[in-house]
């Protein structure tokens, strides 16, 4: 995936369990989207 | 974060960070941490591979520029811990810039377990924002002080 791409609106799961799509997060302008390596 | 996430907002950007641990450990640290932004889960890592997100070997953890980025990490006050169950120490992370269309704007894969872009890095990728208080636009002349 290279910028210019559309991103897949693939499917990531909330803190309680339910799938949430990415786009539900795409209500501003832009998105920043940070993945962790891990939580400690 | 707070701060971080408040000078995003102002240029019109949302922030949405993805963890490779499971919902349950997901919401006992959103608890912890009290983070201000939301945390979602790919525990099957699915949109990690997506976006080109590979892993490491163990030895990227003893190269000097790792080990110093540690240093400087537990120096502002970070604590290495032992990851959660099921996470895998050796993914690495990323940053990525989308357009409300979903149009991937900037996209930053982590080299090494320490390698992430700055803040402002960051800033430069988002599209058409206005500068704030006294910066100067990247490609437009200084701003005049009052």
């Amino acid at each position: 995936m290279t910028p210019g791409d559309t991103v897949p609106d693939f499917a990531i799961l909330r803190p309680d369990g339910s799938a949430v799509r990415l786009s539900e997060f795409c209500t501003s302008d832009a998105l920043l989207l940070v993945f962790l390596r891990h939580l400690a | 974060m707070a701060a971080a996430r408040d000078t995003f907002a102002a240029r019109g950007c949302s922030v949405l960070v993805v963890s490779q641990a499971k919902p349950e450990l997901v919401a006992h640290y959103v608890a912890r941490t009290r983070l201000p932004v939301p945390v979602v889960s790919d525990p099957a890592r699915a949109a990690y591979a997506a976006f080109g997100l590979e892993r490491t070997n163990w030895f990227a953890f003893f190269r000097p520029r790792v080990l110093w980025g540690y240093f400087r990490g537990m120096f502002k006050g970070y604590r290495v811990r032992k990851p959660n169950r099921g996470e895998d120490v050796l993914q690495l992370g990323g940053d990525f810039v989308l357009s409300r269309e979903r149009k991937l704007l900037f996209a930053y894969r982590s080299a090494d377990p320490t390698d992430r872009p700055t803040v402002a890095e960051l800033l430069t990728a988002l599209p058409s924002a206005p500068p704030i208080g006294g910066e100067r636009a990247p490609d437009g002349p200084p701003r005049a002080r009052r």
